[in-house]
């Protein structure tokens, strides 16, 4: 009996042992629920506004020991005349070449002495100056900020090594497929004349800018009155206030000249792009079309339709292109605002036998996401993903800065913008339904960058083809049918 | 003596750490059973978290003849596990609006996500199942295989100079165990097996061998309770541990190369330094400064804005073992200009041997260093970044303050001093590339 009693408890005891590594195991056979959402605060935002007309957003950040300046000058490439492409940009990458009595090597030093980080980027619209820094070295920095935005000098010596740098930059993104791809289709959705039919710089047309231009150009657009300032660190709002004053106050205000935008309409045609570019191996397509927001609450619906058609790498087009028919390496979506108007862009690097394939996938999505009512599920992922990755944006490193300058160019009321989760949210199928069939209705323009020996056969069965060459000369034109 | 100072911090039980930084940065240590060591930082500035897991392992932990394996096997480490599909790794943390990624370098892998901080359990469930039972289906594995051919045929015509930086490693450790591409190459990968790829993850993905690290807004109790029930029943394995072979450099080398691929040649010029004393690595590391960083730094602001003898310049220490390499690339303007960059470069070496630098200059390179040292705390994975190279590199995490400061101490006296001692012609190897 005792024997069998053993058998029974040591049966049992197994048993216990098994179920409960399976228990412990149970856990791992199912995703967890998250906890409860925590809604984000977006940080509290001061304002204040120079007497010379320089707006200055304040953000505090506690415990932060570099601050970081943001600066920007409504002097972006548009401004440039039409027969000087490249000006703003030129212009903005020599601000912190030296001043009249300052060199530029000396202007660098000062600059690194105080830990600082200092960099341009000119924008269409804008051009941005980054600056950050410790911040025991406030005093320091307004002043190098001074010396760079209000006392520069353009040395003709350093106008030459600019230019010259600035040519091999640009020579050198000629061979990058996706600049070439933009380039042409900014050209093609914007007529000859308008601002943004020619914002990419050229290399050749550096050679026309000297310094008298540089000078007339900062004269004109780099004033108080057209710049904000923006500020993030741990630092009293007052004080700062008053030392941006005392440094930034001798930079005087004057009547910035208008700019006209003509008129535009979105693209209507039927033709294929190709830009000839014998180096690419992996083509690049791109389609994009035009579209005026009307109502600024409509970003919100956008957002979400871009995030669903393209946004990430489970959105419709990585997942049909890539994944599903494994015809590109990368595709996706993104929205570009400007001072009046967007542009919507799908992109993809496709495999060069699947170029034709890949645009016939894209314009597919693009239909189907303006025909078909999107499924709730989708909708609903697509939205947590938009709330869920906006502090992940801000928490990287000028990552709140970067938000700031894109709230300032779509231009929503600082109120709205702070309620991003909140207008993410109650984005409905409704809502995204009809701004599909508002913003995204008319076919888009359709670009193809790659060699033309290669890719070029299948795509005769379009109607129309342009054939450029990466300068932009139109080298000739297919009609389908006519040889 | 450093070395056992440093190997302490891994053995430490529930260590809590509130560093005197500018901004907070509270540590918590602790090791589990499995031999898991697990850090967490709460960092409250927003709702987000991130979750990193580094294995002390990268490719140097390839099959002999077998490279681009470790590369590999961290592609497949998305390609699902016992409860995870493929791509659902993906999937899940891209639908919580979190962004994922990994790297791989030659002694270590980071796997890493940051995610709204309400998802911290989905991210260990994850993370923790990919641990204890990756999946390997033959189908995967070949697609992935193709890609990678795929990726270093187009990565070779791409990148021209890529394959130099290969040749001068070669240099240093003629073994190719200790110097062949991360991602490997045509040859060899074609030779891996799945097989290959599921020995090495047996033997270098086990908790006795990683590290996780949790930095952002959560609590720190309930996490390590989380932590416990997703990771510490995962079983310790037996790992191949490799590290670099000690290495003594006897004479100078120097070798002239033509390659068809590059249009402008290249110099890449390197000193050998055999660390023995640790405290040498301060002022080795502001020398990097000196040289090579920013646009005020000597090097650049001779050869590129002065001289313009050169197209770019390039470099900075690495660490092989014990092996700390002092790297520097050039692509030179032309060829005939190339012997004068290079002299350059070893005149710039040699006035740091006999001239003391600036009190002004020297206050210059640490402040530019103090700042870059704060913004590598600058996000939350920055930070988690930050820890797991520290934690593998072997250096200590409980007082970053110390650490800072022993930057901060280095005289010029010390620079002088460390030029000297480890800048000699023996040390040195030189690789000249030109177009054919």
């Amino acid at each position: 009996m005792m024997g069998r009693d053993k058998i029974l408890y040591l049966i049992l005891l197994t048993l216990l042992f098994f179920s409960q590594i399976f228990s412990q195991e149970e856990f791992r056979k199912f995703p967890p629920s998250p906890e409860p959402f925590k809604e984000f605060r977006f940080p509290k935002e001061k304002n204040y506004k120079l007497a010379n007309g320089l707006n200055i957003s304040f953000f505090y950040r506690k415990n932060t020991p570099i601050i970081t300046l943001c600066l920007l000058v409504s002097a972006g490439e548009i401004y440039s005349p039409k027969d000087l492409p490249g000006l703003a940009t030129i212009t903005a990458e020599l601000l912190d070449n030296g001043t009249d009595v300052i060199s530029s090597e000396r202007i660098k030093e000062e600059i690194e002495y105080i830990g600082g980080r200092f960099s341009v980027k000119t924008e269409a619209d804008y051009s941005i100056i980054y600056f950050s820094f410790l911040e025991e070295y406030i005093n320091e920095a307004l002043d190098i900020l001074k010396k760079i935005i209000v006392e520069p000098s353009f040395p003709q010596k350093e106008v030459a090594k600019e230019t010259r740098e600035l040519f091999f930059k640009l020579k050198k993104k000629k061979l990058n497929p996706s600049f070439l791809g933009k380039e042409r289709l900014f050209k093609v959705l914007f007529p000859e004349g308008h601002p943004y039919h020619n914002f990419f710089p050229k290399p050749d047309s550096l050679r026309k800018i000297n310094r008298k231009k540089i000078l007339e150009f900062y004269k004109t657009y780099y004033r108080p009155n057209n710049s904000s300032l923006i500020v993030i660190g741990d630092l009293n709002f007052r004080e700062l206030i008053r030392k941006v004053s005392h440094y930034l106050n001798v930079w005087e205000s004057r009547e910035i000249p208008k700019i006209l935008f003509p008129p535009v309409e979105t693209h209507k045609g039927k033709i294929i792009y190709f830009v000839d570019s014998p180096s690419t191996q992996r083509p690049f397509i791109c389609l994009g079309n035009l579209f005026f927001l009307t109502n600024k609450m409509d970003y919100f619906p956008l957002l979400v339709l871009n995030q669903i058609l393209g946004g990430t790498t489970t959105s419709r087009l990585f997942m049909n292109l890539r994944e599903t028919k494994e015809i590109a390496f990368s595709a996706r979506s993104h929205l570009e605002f400007f001072k009046n108007c967007g542009v919507y862009i799908l992109e993809a690097e496709v495999k060069p036998e699947a170029v034709k394939e890949s645009i016939e996938e894209c314009i597919s999505e693009l239909k189907m996401i303006t025909n078909s009512r999107i499924p709730l599920l989708e909708l609903e992922q697509a939205k947590y993903y938009l709330i869920g990755n906006f502090p992940i944006q801000l928490n990287k490193e000028n990552g709140l800065i970067n938000f700031l300058i894109k709230r300032f160019i779509v231009g929503l009321g600082e109120k709205k913008w702070n309620r991003y989760q909140h207008n993410i949210m109650s984005v409905d199928q409704e809502m995204v339904s009809s701004i599909s069939k508002k913003y995204f209705v008319s076919p888009p323009a359709i670009v193809v960058v790659g060699s033309r020996k290669k890719i070029l056969e299948p795509l005769l069965d379009f109607e129309i083809i342009e054939v450029y060459d990466t300068e932009g000369n139109l080298k000739y034109k297919i009609e389908k049918g006519i040889k | 003596m450093y070395l056992k100072k440093s190997l302490s911090i891994l053995l430490i039980f529930f260590l809590n750490i509130i560093l005197s930084f500018p901004f907070s940065f509270p540590l918590h240590v602790t090791k589990l059973k499995n031999g898991l060591t697990v850090v967490l930082s709460e960092d409250h500035s927003f709702p987000v978290v991130t979750v990193l897991v580094a294995y002390k392992a990268g490719s140097i932990n390839d099959p002999p003849g077998k490279w681009g394996t470790m590369y590999l096997l961290q592609h497949m480490m998305f390609q699902g596990s016992e409860n995870i599909d493929s791509m659902e790794h993906l999937l899940y943390v891209n639908q919580a609006g979190g962004e994922l990624n990994a790297l791989i370098f030659e002694d270590r892998t980071f796997f890493y996500q940051t995610l709204p901080s309400n998802y911290l359990s989905l991210v260990l469930w994850l993370e923790s199942d990919r641990m204890l039972s990756l999946r390997f289906s033959s189908y995967g594995f070949e697609e992935l295989k193709a890609r990678l051919l795929e990726d270093i045929k187009y990565k070779l015509e791409n990148q021209p100079y890529l394959t130099t930086y290969f040749r001068f490693d070669q240099l240093i450790f003629p073994d190719p165990h200790y110097s062949h591409p991360v991602i490997g190459t045509e040859e060899s990968v074609k030779r891996i097996s799945l097989e290959d790829v599921k020995k090495c993850y047996y033997s270098c993905y086990a908790p006795n061998n990683a590290i996780l690290i949790i930095v952002g807004d959560f609590e720190q109790e309930k996490t390590m309770h989380m932590v416990r029930k997703y990771f510490e029943s995962i079983p310790k394995r037996k790992i191949s541990s490799i590290s670099f072979p000690e290495f003594i450099p006897e004479r100078e080398i120097v070798k002239t190369y033509k390659n068809v691929f590059i249009p402008l040649p290249v110099i890449h010029l390197g000193y050998l330094i055999p660390l023995s004393v640790y405290s040498d690595y301060y002022p080795l590391k502001l020398l990097e400064y000196i040289l090579l960083k920013g646009k005020s730094s000597r090097l650049l602001s001779r050869l590129i804005e002065k001289e313009r003898l050169a197209f770019q310049l390039d470099g900075g220490i690495e660490r092989k073992g014990n092996l700390l390499i002092f790297k520097i690339f050039v692509i030179n303007n032309n060829i005939l200009t190339m012997d004068r960059c290079l002299n350059i470069i070893i005149s710039e070496i040699d006035k740091l041997k006999r001239k003391r630098i600036s009190e002004k200059e020297l206050q210059r390179i640490k402040n530019k260093f103090k700042a870059d040292y704060y913004r590598k705390f600058s996000s939350t994975l920055e930070k988690a970044i930050f820890l797991a190279n520290q934690i593998i590199d072997q250096k200590s995490i409980d007082s970053l303050n110390e650490e800072l400061n022993n930057y901060m101490k280095v005289t010029s006296i010390d620079l002088m001093r460390v030029v000297n001692r480890y800048f000699l012609s023996k040390n040195r190897v030189i690789l000249k590339i030109i177009p054919k």
